[in-house]
């Protein structure tokens, strides 16, 4: 499968070719034999240059010399004439100079050129200001100038124009886009003040917007952080004083449970004994049974009273206690939460610092 | 096809075809492309800025009226992004925001594996991720530099899931990313040690060689290219591309201390130097408490490391070739972000010959949660990955063959690619 995916590609501008010599052949009515372009292919790739299919249906090529091994020289541009239907040419950071450019600028169908970084001049704009179809030429990081580029303005078609990291001047691109007000020129100066401008503003509104908000949860924070320590101390206290409470209250409910139990028990003693009782109505010791029994019932039943109560208090203080130690841990948890906002905030603060600072670098302001 | 010899170079391909012996030979994209109708520039490269855990949509690039965050006018009349980004509003007309993506998977890793091989996940085996996919179509054959580098730019946070990794599966180890660990150090281990290089390797090379006769396996011819490419790489003055300290110091200002500006830095001087695809990955975007203050400490370096990136490959005459795209795995849930959100959420494209300066789909307006349903235009996974491959002039309609001999579909059949964005 990799086999395929790798002889794709070969195989498409390979077609691309031969439909490119079809086509050629028709318009020009003279016969062109493949082996011409394949001469210039097999050329562009011995020195390094690579031939690309741009478009299917249009049958256009583009020719890229951009990572060619060995210096590509003057000379060598002559093979990129041997194909028809060349609209893009990358000749960026080889060692071609104004010479060259003679062959470039006979390629009269060529749409986008690509001269970063070589050591063309003024002298090689005039020669391109000739290429009817020409819409993109990068020149960044060459040496023309102010008067060397007025001559693009002949270039009916050029809309992008790439002059960063070149010599010439703001005035000398505005006189180019006064007689030429087709052609993009960058970089564009104004448009650049103009983004600089616009972002210093937003960037002074954000601060100002951070700073607010930084205020706002300072004094928030201000106000519960110094109680922090105080506040965790106080939830600690609370829990503890709730967690005993509870563990009273809870002793108290088994003495309750356990006085329920006796007073049931001493209640079934009573019965049996007057049961007893009233099937032997003469026996005397039976009777005093039962008025014992009694007795122990009502005992129990007292002391089943006094455990209940004394349980529901330890209840109601308990409850009292879990109460106070969650409002204790609300507020403790607020303080935290408090010092998470206030961090955040500070983040953003810096943050917005920073953006002024990229700001008023991009503004020519800073300090 | 399959049968043939690997090692047939490109000039022999051309003295058959001359010899009219593939003439006759199918070519699946040229056809797709006829019909197709869209340009297909060839020699394009991409930027993925992939924010890892999911940036919340409506922090960003799709504002709401009542939202945390305040909306800005752009530099295209009518569309209004958050006033935390004030450099990339200024570059809206060489953006396109997406904001109608709609992905279906809203867990950290089957989501990353989804948007990065616009496959859902199985046990089977594995899909290639973009990185590799484009390796194999647009990079460069043969070449010094690896045609795909991923770059970490750090993290916020350490949570967001386990970390995507980019794997060629069945497109062969040769299109595996080269790793960058930290743009600031450039590519470790790049010199070699001791003046004999040369010598140790001519050394190893016929030990090498011996070995792979008598074990003649794909591993070892795979291993074999792998590291023949290591060593070619050592050698070419190409590789200082890796390096940022040649950047002028104003131009490493211009995109910000913070890693993810100085990995847009890199990424730019890679995909100058003949990179095909670079992916920067900055992680901790899985904002569960919120998104508005953590989004708000973050928007000043991602806003300056991505508008310089723009601005920079646009000055130099690149962003016609160069595609930039910013998205996490998915978005996050509408009004305070704190969860997973795969049902609407947006992705930024940027150059690459786009129809650019225009917003594709839109999130609900009104209702009890604005922006919680797509009200025009979904963009599945499949329409996203066949969007991409498109915009690199990739072919969508081929068919690799999985472990298996499983066809498997480079973008899914029913793939929409949004042809209204590309050039």
């Amino acid at each position: 499968m990799t086999i395929m995916c790798r002889t794709l590609f070969p195989i498409a501008w390979i077609s691309a070719v031969i439909v490119v010599v079809a086509t050629g052949s028709a318009e020009d009515g003279e016969e062109r034999p493949v082996s011409a372009v394949a001469q210039a292919v097999q050329r562009i790739e011995e020195l390094g240059g690579r031939v690309r299919y741009l478009t299917a249906k249009r049958q256009l090529l583009e020719v890229d010399f951009r990572f060619a091994d060995h210096p590509l020289k003057d000379k060598h541009l002559e093979c990129v004439g041997g194909l028809q239907n060349v609209v893009t040419l990358r000749l960026r950071r080889t060692a071609i100079t104004d010479a060259g450019i003679r062959h470039v600028a006979k390629i009269a169908t060529l749409r986008r050129l690509y001269l970063e970084h070589t050591a063309i001049s003024d002298a090689s704009l005039e020669l391109l200001a000739h290429l009817p179809e020409l819409e993109y030429l990068n020149l960044y990081g060459t040496a023309v100038t102010d008067q060397g580029i007025q001559s693009l303005a002949r270039l009916p078609k050029l809309k992008h124009l790439f002059l960063g990291k070149t010599p010439v001047t703001e005035a000398g691109a505005v006189a180019l886009r006064k007689t030429a007000p087709h052609i993009n020129v960058s970089p564009d100066r104004a448009a650049d003040r103009r983004r600089a401008q616009a972002f210093l503003k937003a960037a002074e509104k954000l601060l100002e917007d951070a700073q607010k908000q930084f205020a706002a949860a300072e004094s928030k924070f201000q106000e519960l952080d110094p109680q922090k320590e105080a506040l965790k101390k106080q939830q600690d206290e609370t829990a503890k004083l709730a967690e005993q409470a509870g563990k009273q209250a809870a002793e108290l409910k088994k003495q309750q449970d356990e006085s329920i139990k006796a007073v049931e028990q001493a209640q079934a003693a009573a019965d049996e004994a007057k049961k007893q009782a009233q099937d032997k109505p003469d026996d005397k010791q039976l009777q005093k049974d039962t008025q014992d029994k009694d007795q122990a019932l009502v005992d129990a039943q007292q002391r089943g009273d006094a455990a209940k109560s004394a349980y529901e208090q330890a209840r109601k203080q308990a409850g009292a206690a879990r109460k106070k130690a969650d409002m204790a841990k609300n507020l403790s948890d607020r303080a935290k939460k408090v010092a998470e906002i206030h961090e955040a905030a500070k983040k953003v603060l810096a943050a917005a610092r920073l953006r002024l600072k990229y700001a008023q670098r991009d503004a020519g302001t800073d300090p | 096809m399959r049968c043939l010899d690997p090692r047939l170079k490109r000039r022999d391909w051309l003295r058959l075809s001359a010899a009219g012996l593939l003439s006759a030979a199918r070519v699946p994209w040229f056809e797709s492309l006829v019909t197709a109708d869209i340009q297909r520039p060839r020699g394009k490269s991409c930027i993925l800025l992939w924010m890892d855990g999911g940036p919340s949509q409506q922090h960003t690039f799709d504002p709401k009226p009542n939202g945390e965050f305040k909306s800005t006018a752009t530099s295209v009349p009518g569309i209004q992004i958050v006033e935390q980004l004030p450099q990339l509003a200024q570059c809206m007309d060489d953006l396109v925001i997406v904001r109608s993506m709609t992905t279906a998977i809203n867990g950290h890793y089957d989501a990353k594996y989804f948007l990065h091989t616009g496959h859902k996940r199985t046990t089977a085996f594995e899909h290639p991720a973009i990185g590799c996919i484009a390796s194999s179509q647009i990079g460069l054959p043969d070449d010094d530099m690896p045609a795909f580098v991923t770059i970490d730019a750090g993290f916020d946070r350490p949570d967001g899931g386990r970390l995507y990794r980019s794997v060629p599966a069945y497109l062969g180890p040769q299109h595996a990313p080269l790793a960058v660990n930290d743009p600031q150090q450039g590519l470790e281990n790049l010199a070699a040690h001791g003046d004999d290089i040369d010598a140790r390797l001519k050394l190893l090379a016929g030990s090498e060689r011996r070995f792979a006769q008598r074990q003649t396996l794909p591993a070892v011819s795979a291993k074999q290219a792998a590291f023949d490419r290591a060593v070619r790489l050592m050698h070419s003055p190409r590789s200082r591309a890796f390096q940022l300290e040649h950047e002028p110091a104003g131009i490493r200002e211009m995109y910000g201390e913070h890693k993810f500006g100085q990995s847009c830095l890199l990424a730019r001087r890679l995909v100058e130097s003949g990179v095909s695809f670079v992916e920067v990955i900055h992680r901790g975007w899985d904002d569960h408490n919120g998104a508005a203050r953590p989004v708000a400490a973050r928007a000043p370096w991602m806003d300056a490391g991505m508008a310089a990136l723009i601005r920079d490959l646009k000055v130099r005459g690149l962003l016609d070739d160069t595609l930039v795209v910013w998205m996490g795995e998915f978005g996050r849930t509408p009004g305070d972000g704190n969860g997973h959100f795969s049902k609407a959420w947006s992705s930024v494209w940027a150059g690459g010959g786009l129809k650019t300066g225009q917003v594709i789909g839109k999130t609900s307006e009104g209702g009890k949660q604005p922006g919680g349903e797509i009200a025009e235009r979904p963009v599945s996974t499949a329409d996203f990955t066949a969007t991409l491959c498109l915009a690199l002039g990739i072919d969508i309609h081929q068919e690799f063959l999985a472990p298996g001999s499983r066809p498997v579909p480079l973008v899914e059949k029913n793939a929409k690619p949004i042809v209204e964005m590309l050039g």
